[in-house]
């Protein structure tokens, strides 16, 4: 169900998960507070109420321990974030345009296309640029996300373990077709995608040049 | 309950029968009134309007989507429907649901005031209501069709689109000024209106709140309003600010826009927690606990959430710095939410509790605003952001925090001071059947969105992949459920106060100063200005009754 | 509020609105030299302190607000606090752009 494919899925989840156990007992525990409080102090049972005006070590305590969690948070979610931001310099360059409403890919040799090849364990880096509106550039399986200006390039990256075929979605309203602008990301074996690279740069006239840069 | 009672013969005519101008009756002698009940009551009824419209779009929408492609409307009509739900919902519901409505009502009540300090003002903010929520209808059936850009207008695509975005933009801008000036009109009467011996801290918390609310309001609106005007003048002009195609800058855009509307949800919500903190003690027959504390993290929320609006912009490739800054920050701020949770829970520790649909209607917001508030906590880190911005799991926080949030803040407000409003009384059996149906209809609504926007659906999307029938399946019946209970809770209020059974002064013994008027209240509220001596949540009494007794 | 303290008049002379008028072209003039010359992150820093003098000299000359009460030079310098405040914010962005 939870497709995970890229270098950073893992962690987005795990972050995502220990947030949610944590919330998930917070939130048990107030319910469960809740009810148990209307059932056991209902007017019935408990006709007289008795008063507790404050408790300053309680309001210490429901502010101190909140705090550090939420710190820690912050803190799972910034370190996971600057992964997203440390591009390795020995990226595969791919730009990216986006316009009402599909997506078109260029590899470094000129070679476009409407869908994205690329082989395995291999970084790439991504530029986006629009011609028209702002998109978002979204692979859900890879965790990354990215909006699209006509005005400036983006990038983002990624790097998968996983042979397969991933949903690319635009993620920023952009008018009529915007739930028709899926594209897709094959991620395929080294030799596989050689293999195709020059095929399809052959067809477009284009020499193949980058598979020895990408080799490395 | 009985010795509270006036004996019916004995009451006085009250705000219903009385008008404050020259027409007796009729329709003028309400749009015309500057009492600020009458004004109060033509907040609810025209925001009660919009709302219903606003449900039937929400309606059409989740019905849209019950299964891929094409299933009631196309593709354009639906980009419209939750643009027009959007703007509906938040500049004519919810952001004037509590302080226009029960904040005009009750603000000068429970400060022991006969009036708002500018009643003339008032009318006039309820008129500029009125006209910007007409314009954004109207919108709708001139030629080009209502706006399609989604309630927030972003560039470029608002600058591109041809349809009526100007009228809504406009729109925006008038309702921005109503805003304003309510939130003026308040702050003034708090500062200046409170009865003698009535301190800062001898006031309900519900004022607490629309004072924070009231300087948002005032500070952070004329920045939307600013940008909106940009906006239309960037589409008749075409000056450059925001058209990248000119030279201008689509991000900077978001940052004006959210610079305003994210401490606008702030205004959404912090007065619903004033109301959850005056309904809680009411039906506990406690004091409220932390009152301080509550009291100063409402100031606490209106300060920090007016520096955490870039956590709307993760991943439009901001700097790094401004990730960081922002990202924390929106941690800080979920403290003093935290903080009122606990203290609200506490106050029902040892309390004697009444479940009457009021307190239920806040049960349901506790539970569902924390479930808006945890899952803000996922929203909040940078990692997990990247990859839910922009998906439904976004739309479900959202709706969990204003409709679960405020939406039910203002249900629980509705059935809290309903028998003080109109001097009747709703029957309770049907409006805890109400409730019940409205929350189990919204949880189910609203649930699947978190799941399906984990697993990568993006929003405002007319179409989707196969994957997701099932849960837009289960959303989609969610809606239907939620929809025959707000019908049922919307038809019973109204029996209620056209053919319900007089009310009491005081139905559920409160002890702020409105239960302490006639019911329905008078035309200036009080004969006199009462001394106030204690605090608004003084419940002492049934435990000195009982310590007597034995 | 006018009629706690007597009301003065305050006796303008033409004289001085036209200084301030030509000293305000002067900044305009000035502001408009300066965007010719690239001066990087220092650009808006200047055009944006050459506004605040320019505004400073409006707000307190030809607005009358010198000679306001205290109350009303607060409301100012709260909503201007407020836009600084939201300015600044907005530049954790714009100053650290990559």
């Amino acid at each position: 169900m939870f497709t995970s494919a890229s270098n950073f899925s893992d962690n987005v989840d795990a972050v995502f998960l220990y947030i949610t156990i944590l919330s998930l007992i917070v939130l048990i525990g107030i319910t469960i507070a809740m009810v148990y409080f209307v059932i056991r102090y209902s007017r019935k049972r408990n006709p007289v109420p008795t008063h507790v005006e404050e408790n300053l070590t309680l309001e210490i305590l429901w502010t101190g321990i909140p705090l550090v969690l939420f710190i820690s948070m912050f803190y799972f979610g910034w370190v996971g974030y600057t992964d997203m931001r440390a591009i390795p310099a020995d990226a595969m360059q791919i730009k990216v345009t986006a316009k009402m409403w599909q997506w078109s890919f260029e590899y470094p040799n000129g070679l476009k296309t409407d869908t994205l090849y690329v082989p395995v364990s291999k970084a790439v880096r991504i530029e986006l640029r629009s011609t028209d509106v702002t998109h978002a550039f979204f692979i859900p399986a890879f965790r990354i996300k990215k909006d699209v200006y006509t005005n400036k390039t983006n990038d983002v990256w990624f790097q998968s373990e996983k042979i397969g075929r991933y949903d690319i979605a635009c993620a920023e309203y952009c008018g009529l077709q915007h739930s028709a602008m899926y594209s897709a990301v094959h991620i395929m074996k080294q030799k596989d995608f050689e293999q195709w690279f020059t095929n399809a740069s052959a067809k477009a006239g284009l020499k193949p040049l980058v598979v020895a840069q990408v080799k490395n | 309950m009985a010795k509270d009672s006036v004996p019916v013969e004995k009451l006085e005519p009250s705000y219903l029968d009385v008008s404050t101008n020259k027409y007796k009756t009729g329709i003028l002698s309400w749009i015309l009134s500057v009492d600020h009940k009458r004004i109060g009551i033509l907040y609810l009824f025209s925001m009660m309007a919009f709302f219903i419209v606003a449900v039937f779009f929400g309606f059409l929408i989740r019905l849209e989507l019950l299964s891929p492609g094409k299933t009631i409307v196309d593709a354009q009509t639906y980009n419209q429907l939750f643009t027009l739900h959007g703007l509906i919902m938040i500049f004519l519901f919810i952001i004037p649901g509590l302080p226009a409505v029960f904040g005009n009502f009750f603000l000068p009540i429970m400060i022991g005031a006969k009036d708002v300090i500018f009643p003339r003002l008032n009318l006039m903010s309820w008129y500029m209501f009125a006209i910007g929520g007409l314009l954004a209808v109207t919108s709708i059936f001139l030629p080009g069709g209502s706006a399609d850009t989604g309630w927030m207008f972003y560039v470029p695509y608002s600058i591109r689109t041809t349809t009526n975005v100007s009228p809504a933009l406009l729109a925006a801008f008038i309702l921005g000024f109503s805003s304003i000036l309510t939130g003026l009109n308040f702050i003034t009467t708090i500062h200046r209106m409170r009865a003698p011996g009535m301190s800062w801290f001898k006031m309900p918390l519900f004022v607490w709140s629309l004072y924070a609310t009231g300087w948002v309001q005032i500070l952070a609106t004329p920045i939307i309003g600013i940008t909106l005007a940009l906006v239309a003048i960037e589409r008749f002009l075409g000056v450059g600010i925001f058209d990248p195609a000119l030279g201008g800058d689509p991000v900077l855009y978001q940052h004006l826009f959210w610079i305003y509307s994210h401490p606008a949800v702030y205004i959404m919500i912090l007065p619903a927690m004033g109301i959850v903190s005056e309904i809680i003690p009411t039906f506990s027959r406690r004091s409220i606990f932390g009152y301080k504390f509550i009291a100063f993290s409402s100031l606490a929320i209106a300060l920090f959430g007016s520096l955490v609006w870039a956590h709307h912009m993760f991943t439009a490739g901001m700097s790094d710095t401004a990730q960081f800054v922002f990202s924390f920050i929106t941690y800080v701020v979920s403290i003093p939410s935290a903080i009122k949770v606990f203290n609200w829970l506490s106050t029902m520790y040892k309390g004697s509790i009444k479940a009457d649909p009021p307190l239920l209607y806040v049960l349901s917001f506790i539970f569902q605003f924390s479930i808006g508030g945890f899952t803000g906590l996922m929203l909040g880190a940078l990692s997990v952001n990247i990859h839910l911005q922009d998906t439904s799991f976004v739309v479900a926080h959202f709706h969990y925090v204003m409709f679960g949030g405020t939406g039910f803040g203002i249900f629980a407000a509705m059935h809290y001071w309903f028998p003080k409003m109109f001097g009747r009384m709703y029957n309770l059996k049907v409006a805890t059947w109400g409730w019940g149906i409205v929350t189990f209809g919204y949880n189910l609504l609203y649930m699947p969105l978190f799941v399906m926007g984990y697993l990568g659906m993006p929003r405002r999307y007319y179409d989707y992949l196969p994957e997701f029938h099932t849960y837009h399946v289960v959303s989609t019946v969610g809606s239907w459920i939620l929809i025959i209970g707000l019908t049922v809770m919307l038809t019973n209020l109204w029996v209620g106060m056209k053919r319900g059974k007089k009310a009491p002064m005081n139905p559920w013994g409160g002890e702020t100063l409105e239960w302490k008027i006639q019911t329905p209240p008078i035309l200036e509220n009080f004969h006199e200005i009462p001394d106030i001596h204690a605090g608004p949540y003084d419940y002492s009494k049934y435990e000195k009754a009982a310590k007597e007794a034995t | 509020m006018s009629d706690q303290h007597h009301e003065e008049t305050h006796i303008v002379e033409y004289g001085q609105y036209i200084y301030i008028w030509l000293g305000l072209l002067a900044f305009t003039g000035i502001t408009v030299t300066v965007s010719g010359i690239n001066l990087g992150n220092w650009t808006i820093v200047i055009a944006l302190l050459i506004a605040s003098i320019k505004s400073y000299y409006v707000l307190n000359y030809f607005m009358h607000l010198s000679n306001e009460d205290k109350i009303f030079k607060a409301f100012v310098f709260t909503a201007l606090l407020t836009f600084f405040i939201f300015l600044s914010f907005t530049f954790w962005d714009y100053s650290f752009t990559r």
